[in-house]
């Protein structure tokens, strides 16, 4: 069981090994290891594309992790107690955009909003007073939030209502007891309960939103992505400065990671 | 000032015609009854009987569908329950875990506007810390406790706010049963000592009959019976209450005859017995169905040569089981055609003569007038 | 009381109204826009003009490969994942020192925090001509090509989605209460027997759930095969990032994507439907 168990960890992590192994490499062909150095960081940092695509990512991922956690711990505050057919037709909703993968919503994203935009151009430019430039829609980093946040908004929900459900509603009924009025109650009670849940909502967020590929693809426009600009570097013939981006956003999850732990766990010791 | 409000003001709590339904489950049913202000009132019965709908309805996490609630002379229908001035001690406590034992005592306190100072509420919460005798644990996180010291966290945490009434719902069933008479004793002392008016919800009647001034058994959303413990096991007022209240040996059967001497009832085994009807009660008409109903400890057991002559009934029967209690013994005798009969058999000071084993013969006596005839329901 | 009650359904009203907008334009006007789509026709240079056609739903037998091929690699790499994944997860809920567990538990989640992409592309170091078949070369079987092979990509699959499914699978086995074991074994089941008939069947809820959530992420998949299938392992998904970006064939890509949503949406369903009546607590939400 053991032997299995460590021929599994190896099995996840010699792969990443590599990947850090080789961002090291003195060469410059990617699959040959010809001494170390640390040349293909100082390649990667000072390359302006992969900088740009770096801050894109990051403001995306942002926007949409606060925007999903905002809007979906209000949904499920909010459907919690809602009944009859705006419940069915919620869950519903809520169901399909979990279960479509991500490829179907950025196309339907895309040929939606090219449509639209197509349909609207003109009209903006035709009422646009004389003399100045009509703002022109177009996909962009607003697509990109959008689409996202559908998908990670619904995950917010899952998440958020699973922590309510496992809430003890006398929690709440002993706070209103207690003379705290329902606005009251939520702030003191309800929210340090499902603050757990929000916050891991948030990072799931904000890492899906970072490492998608798939869906920026399509509905990105003009913007790279970091996953957009490692895919066409590996597209356009492997160098050892995508091994050195990797390897950053590895070390950059890995703190991402730990320090949210870290505050969970100074935060939350309520179990 | 009206004669009528001079009688709601001794009574701090009032239910009038109160109906609770839950979509087709009638949860209350035209419930009417009044809690004296400074008493320990009981609501018993087994779970779904009505009980903790009805003590919900008190702190306000629920409406009455029909009927007027009033706390203390004022009718609080429609007020929600942190408009209230009861306080509740729930089943688990439900103390916040996010909170130390402190901030859960408090938070009462905090949300009264104005807010009582610092120096006020941290006054009060070491008062009341130490009325529960927890001083000294004011920072410890609530899971680190013990069930019991839960139970006086959520005591405190609801005292503190010198609330009408406190409510109690089943707040001692998480506790062993040690623990649960220590708890027993402590809560009667307490509420003699801050005087407030206590209504506990439970379906241990052991637990009722122990603190209560007053209990009301209920079922299927309807009161049974409102009485004084003694009153209930005295003078129950049909069958489910005297099964519900202490242990009781049945005789199923039917009236057949009503007279100054009492009721006599006619056995399915063939046999009369008579027994006294209950006080008040009109439902025992010729030919209804009924049964005699023998407390253990009003039944004499005897060795099956020695019939006691001035034995009012009596009947031959065989040890099959025996308890030793301490200071008394309980015997279960298998009688012929009667069913198993429990006896409680205090111990005899003149010797050991009275003392059975399983297997032997003995006979079972009782006086009329201790046995009871009640309706079955 | 009244006025209550509609305070708080203005409440409700606005605290749903964002994410209803947000379905609303992100999701229903999008997926009714390709629904319309595929039925029209291709503009010549690409794109799509107006009309009512049925012939792209005819035409989906040009893609039938993609189709075959999602259809039995979603379910097989479900299922290897599984099979890899249950013992992982078994040995950490039940086996492993409380000590070292947390440790352990994190270093399995923590490749699924971080980016797939680069994962995946770290197979192709591995599976590339100057990796494994070279060292394999050296030993002796010479010519061996292992990436752009089904092998290549079902590996990629179980390795991309694994921390997935072995999550679920331990929290419900950590869930289990130990005295069953212990009372099965007391009962005179042997491990074999006690792992049969009462660990397996309280840890299906996590297995419902780490299978739903694979096979759902593998129908749309894209990267695994475009990285480690190269031109002949494909998916669906790649067909679609083909038919839109390359082709540009709109009304077709679109008949393809409502063919996948709506094969999506019967075997989730049923899949769910089925679950739920053999496990009474079906896949469990919070798991996600």
């Amino acid at each position: 069981m053991r032997i299995y168990a460590i021929a599994v960890y190896l099995f996840l992590y010699v792969p990443i090994g590599i990947i850090v192994l080789f961002s090291f490499n003195a060469g410059n062909h990617a699959s040959e290891l010809r001494g170390l150095s640390v040349q293909w960081y100082g390649k990667a940092l000072s390359n302006p594309f992969v900088g740009d695509a770096f801050i894109t990512s990051l403001v995306i991922a942002l926007t949409v992790a606060v925007l999903s956690s905002l809007m979906g711990t209000a949904a499920a505050l909010a459907l919690q107690r809602l009944k009859g057919r705006m419940r069915v037709l919620f869950d519903g909703l809520i169901f399909v955009s979990v279960m479509i993968p991500g490829i179907v919503i950025g196309i339907a994203t895309l040929v939606a909003l090219v449509t639209v935009f197509d349909f609207l151009n003109p009209i903006l430019a035709s009422i646009w007073p004389e003399g100045s430039q009509a703002p022109k829609l177009h996909m962009g980093y607003a697509s990109v939030i959008a689409a996202h946040t559908l998908f990670t908004m619904s995950l917010v929900i899952i998440m958020v209502r699973a922590r309510i459900a496992g809430m003890d509603r006398a929690l709440i009924e002993a706070s209103m007891d207690l003379y705290a009025t329902p606005w009251r109650t939520f702030y003191q009670v309800t929210l340090p309960q499902i603050y757990p849940a929000i916050l891991a909502g948030f990072l799931l967020s904000f890492t899906f939103s970072f490492d998608d590929f798939i869906i920026s693809f399509f509905v990105a426009g003009p913007n790279t992505t970091l996953p957009i600009y490692i895919f066409s570097s590996i597209r356009r013939g492997i160098t050892p400065e995508v091994n050195a981006i990797g390897t950053m956003v590895l070390v950059g999850s890995l703190i991402l990671l730990m320090t949210a732990q870290y505050l969970m766990r100074e935060r939350d010791k309520t179990k | 000032m009206t004669a009528q409000s001079k009688i709601t003001k001794t009574y701090d709590i009032e239910f009038k015609g109160v109906t609770k339904r839950f979509g087709d489950v009638l949860a209350v049913d035209n419930v009417s009854l009044s809690v004296e202000r400074g008493s320990f009132f009981s609501f018993l019965g087994p779970s779904g009987c009505g009980k903790t709908s009805s003590l919900r309805l008190i702190a306000g996490f629920d409406q009455p569908t029909e009927g007027d609630v009033y706390i203390a002379g004022q009718s609080v229908v429609g007020t929600p329950s942190h408009k209230r001035p009861v306080n509740m001690v729930f089943q688990q406590y439900a103390l916040f875990p996010h909170m130390n034992v402190c901030d859960n005592i408090a938070y009462g306190l905090r949300q009264r506007s104005p807010r009582p100072s610092k120096q006020e509420i941290l006054k009060r919460v070491d008062e009341t810390l130490e009325m529960v005798r927890l001083s000294g644990y004011g920072n410890r996180r609530v899971w680190e406790l013990s069930g019991g010291q839960q139970q006086r966290v959520a005591l405190a945490r609801a005292l503190i706010n010198r609330p009408t009434c406190l409510l109690l719902d089943e707040p001692l069933a998480a506790l062993d049963r040690k623990l649960r008479s220590e708890m027993q004793m402590e809560l009667q002392t307490l509420q003699r000592d801050v005087g407030i008016t206590f209504i506990l919800v439970t379906h241990d009647q052991e637990e009722a009959l122990s603190m209560s001034d007053r209990i009301c058994i209920m079922r299927e959303g309807q009161i049974v019976q409102l009485g004084s413990p003694r009153d209930l096991y005295d003078d129950p007022k049909n069958r489910y209450v005297a099964d519900f209240v202490g242990k009781t040996n049945f005789f199923d059967g039917q009236v057949c005859d009503i007279n100054g001497a009492g009721v006599t009832v006619q056995l399915d085994s063939g046999l009369s017995l008579l027994g006294a009807a209950p006080k008040n009660v009109p439902q025992l008409i010729n030919g209804s169905k009924a049964s005699i109903a023998v407390r253990p400890e009003m039944i004499t057991i005897a060795a099956a040569d020695q019939v006691n002559s001035n034995a009012g009934v009596s009947l031959p029967g065989k040890v099959i089981n025996r308890i030793f209690l301490g200071e008394r013994s309980e015997y279960l005798i298998e009688t012929q055609g009667h069913g198993e009969v429990l006896v409680l058999s205090p111990k005899n000071i003149t010797g050991s003569t009275q003392s059975f084993v399983p297997g032997d013969q003995v006979s079972i006596s009782w006086q009329p007038e201790s046995a009871l005839v009640l309706a079955d329901t | 009381m009244k006025e209550q009650s509609k305070s708080n359904r203005w409440l409700t009203a606005v605290l749903l109204t964002p994410t209803g907008l947000w379905f609303a334009f992100m999701l229903v006007l999008p997926l009714i826009v390709i629904l319309v789509f595929s039925f029209g026709e291709r503009a010549p240079v690409g794109g799509y003009a107006g009309g009512f056609t049925l012939e792209h739903y005819a035409n989906l037998g040009a893609r039938l490969k993609a189709f075959t091929n999602t259809l039995t690699y979603a379910p097989v790499g479900t299922l290897l994942s599984l099979l890899v994944a249950y013992p992982l997860a078994y040995y950490l809920a039940i086996k492993v020192n409380r000590r070292y567990k947390l440790i352990l538990l994190v270093l399995v989640i923590v490749p699924f925090w971080t980016s797939l992409l680069i994962r995946t592309y770290a197979w192709i170091y591995i599976l590339g001509g100057k990796g494994l078949p070279s060292i394999l070369d050296w030993i002796g079987f010479e010519g061996v090509r292992l990436i752009n092979t089904p092998g290549a990509v079902l590996m990629g699959i179980v390795y991309g989605y694994l921390p997935l499914m072995v999550f679920p699978i331990y929290v419900s086995l950590e869930k289990l209460n130990k005295s069953y074991l212990e009372a099965s074994s007391d009962l005179g089941a042997s491990p074999y027997k006690t792992f049969m008939q009462v660990t397996l069947p309280l840890s299906m809820p996590g297995v419902a759930t780490g299978c739903m959530l694979v096979f759902i992420l593998l129908m749309g998949e894209f990267l695994i095969p475009a990285f480690l299938g190269g031109g002949k392992v494909f998916f669906i998904g790649n067909a679609l990032v083909d038919l839109f970006l390359q082709s540009r064939n709109w009304p077709f890509g679109s008949a393809i994507s409502i063919t996948l949503v709506v094969i999506m949406l019967i075997t989730v369903s049923l899949y769910m439907r089925m679950t739920m009546r053999n496990s009474k607590t079906g896949v469990d939400e919070s798991l996600m």
